[in-house]
């Protein structure tokens, strides 16, 4: 009798682990993806730190 | 009796596991706003030097020591999900091109030392406007050259953080008032 309560309960904790875990995992690779197209990137990593950089861009873009 | 007090008990018990795993999924669905494993574990090492991450540097094979060398002095402070995105970068790195590889090279040390802070800017503006296809690419080499031969004082400008841009813009259009008033307009919390 029990068991009808436990076993639904028992599958959405395990369910909700494995979409926690999933998403980490996603997550996790990409992030790893970005680093290593940022580490290989033909413009230094500067260029991305250097907000005035993506704001000149903006400018450039918007007034074409 | 004794049967339904155990029911209820166990009816109580089950809504509170139900609700921790509602919980728990919620907390994993808006990927976004859980912040990325870099900034959520801190190098545990700077609290308890005895305790390190895994792998040790030890640990690497001879071609991850090799690929990861320039992290090798840095190694032990990196949190263990650190340590898992560099060797996901390590086993990436025989597919990348001579040059590629030698950029990686370069800048592991001057990446690994910036702060999550910096690494996730950095990551957000790549997404932002690095990510082009080949023939933009050359395009945006020149547009940073460009940007790097402005005066500094226009770069100084450029760099203005925009809250303090919208601030500004926000006066003149108020009738400005007497410097005692002033003060309470700034809004709570503001430097």
């Amino acid at each position: 009798m029990w068991l009808r309560l436990v076993l639904p309960a028992l599958f959405v904790v395990v369910s909700g682990a494995a979409i926690y875990t999933w998403q980490q995992n996603q997550r996790l690779a990409e992030t790893e993806e970005i680093d290593a197209e940022l580490l290989t990137d033909d413009l230094p990593i500067d260029a991305y730190l250097d907000r005035g950089f993506e704001a000149w861009l903006k400018k450039q873009r918007a007034a074409r | 009796m004794a049967e339904e007090a155990a029911r209820r008990a166990l009816t109580r018990a089950l809504t509170a596991l139900a609700l921790a795993a509602t919980v728990l999924t919620a907390g994993a669905a808006p990927p976004q706003q859980v912040a990325p494993p870099q900034q959520v574990a801190p190098p545990r090492q700077a609290a308890h030097p005895q305790q390190k991450s895994k792998p040790v540097w030890a640990e690497l094979t001879a071609t991850q020591q090799q690929i990861l060398d320039p992290l090798k002095a840095d190694w032990d402070q990196l949190s263990t999900s650190r340590k898992q995105n560099w060797i996901g970068i390590a086993k990436r790195y025989p597919g990348m091109k001579p040059e590629e590889q030698k950029r990686v090279k370069e800048r592991m040390q001057s990446w690994a030392k910036l702060t999550p802070e910096q690494r996730r800017v950095a990551r957000e503006r790549y997404k932002s406007i690095g990510k082009l296809p080949p023939e933009n690419r050359q395009q945006l080499q020149q547009q940073w050259a460009e940007y790097q031969a402005l005066p500094p004082g226009e770069k100084r400008m450029l760099d203005t953080p925009p809250v303090n841009k919208a601030s500004e813009r926000r006066k003149p259009k108020a009738a400005t008032p007497p410097p005692s008033q002033r003060k309470q307009s700034t809004p709570q919390g503001w430097p």
